[in-house]
């Protein structure tokens, strides 16, 4: 346990959860054109893309709370990598057959002109975070968050 | 926060059992997306009302139900002609309506432009076919306009069978043969009819506007970038 672990999971913490918290709630206010969003990556039934559009802001904005204030840190970084590995996933699928959508990460999604596709982007950036995620995973405890891991406890100083 | 202890009744023998952060975080995750999934089918369902904004009605020259033909209102006699490709499930679609409505609207009324939708019904194989449907009931009892802006000015809205008809009520156009159209998908084969001319005419996504035949490039779908396009015909 080096003296800066805590304070780069401090960071990992809220760069995540912030970019999960934004992205839920760019997403919150437009319920119909977020199911849009899932719609245009064809992977699931009809009968799911609603519940999932309506659904992920929500989760994306619990999540993105749980990792900014600290709480459950371990888990929520998996939850949060759950939803990447996910992303990866569909953005990739998409490019691979040819889709030319937005991801919709960020609101808006849905169909876009060939060529104005982001696919390398929108996969970099979620496998950036996903690294975050991974890294919380093995070092959760860090500063100033609520609750610190109960069965890690820390070595070092820490500020919590 | 959980470092706080409980009060303990001295007269029991407690178990120290903390719930762990992670219950607690899959509850939160859990109760997040029940919310979710609620305020929307809440707000899907909630109540028709019609935003009395005062929109001109202008007159239906051509109405639903000509094969391969849209929905046209205005003056007939216009100089020019205003084509949109929609779909009632479409963002894009509900932003355009958002920005140049004012536009289009002025311009029918003082009959410098007529205005042709065309309804197509592939964004949401679920739900666009059922909209259009409605649009095409209600432009055939003389209401086009308001009721397109109705159905994008409530764009999270499910719009289910019961909340079209209500709408058509309001609008004053909900009679017994609206409602039997709604009801029994009347237009379908014409809105076929609409999405073959579509094909043909080469367009492949919403919105799509054509004046006087040539097409809108997509960073002119403005209230200004339409005026432009109308004024270098009309002028």
């Amino acid at each position: 346990m080096r003296t800066w672990f805590p304070w780069f999971s401090l960071l990992a913490r809220l760069v995540l959860g912030g970019v999960m918290l934004v992205a839920g709630a760019l997403k919150v206010t437009d319920p119909e054109t977020a199911a849009q969003a899932v719609r245009a990556y064809e992977l699931l039934p009809s009968s799911l893309v609603e519940p999932v559009g309506w659904g992920m802001p929500f989760l994306e904005i619990a999540i993105g709370l749980l990792l900014i204030i600290g709480f459950g840190v371990r888990a929520a970084a998996v939850a949060a990598g759950v939803f990447m590995v996910v992303f990866i996933v569909a953005v990739a699928s998409a490019w691979a057959r040819g889709l030319s959508i937005d991801c919709g990460c960020f609101g808006g999604g849905g169909q876009v002109a060939p060529g104005q596709t982001k696919y390398l982007q929108e996969i970099l950036r979620d496998v950036g975070l996903l690294v975050l995620a991974g890294w919380l995973w093995l070092h959760p405890v860090s500063k100033f968050a609520v609750v610190s891991e109960p069965d890690t406890e820390p070595q070092g100083v820490t500020a919590s | 926060m959980s470092k706080s202890k409980a009060p303990v009744n001295p007269l029991l023998q407690q178990q120290k059992r903390r719930i762990s952060p992670g219950i607690v975080v899959v509850i939160v995750l859990v109760l997040a997306l029940g919310a979710g999934v609620a305020v929307q089918y809440y707000r899907g369902h909630s109540k028709v009302e019609v935003s009395s904004n005062g929109r001109p009605e202008p007159a239906v020259i051509t109405g639903p139900g000509t094969a391969g033909k849209g929905v046209t209102v205005g003056k007939s006699g216009a100089k020019v002609n205003i084509d949109v490709y929609l779909d009632f499930r479409c963002p894009h679609c509900a932003e355009f309506e958002e920005k140049t409505g004012a536009t289009v609207d002025k311009l029918v009324e003082d009959g410098t432009a007529t205005l042709t939708y065309w309804p197509l019904q592939f964004v949401n194989p679920g739900a666009s076919p059922r909209l259009a449907n409605a649009f095409a009931a209600a432009a055939a009892n003389g209401k086009a306009v308001s009721f397109v802006g109705e159905l994008y000015g409530d764009f999270s809205k499910s719009w289910t069978t019961d909340q079209l008809i209500e709408l058509g009520k309001q609008l004053g156009v909900g009679d017994a043969k609206f409602q039997q159209a709604v009801q029994d998908n009347t237009y379908a084969s014409w809105l076929e009819s609409v999405g073959k001319a579509a094909d043909e005419r080469g367009v492949n996504s919403t919105p799509t506007v054509f004046v006087n035949g040539k097409q809108l490039p997509e960073d002119e779908h403005t209230a200004e970038g339409l005026q432009k396009a109308v004024d270098a015909i009309a002028s």
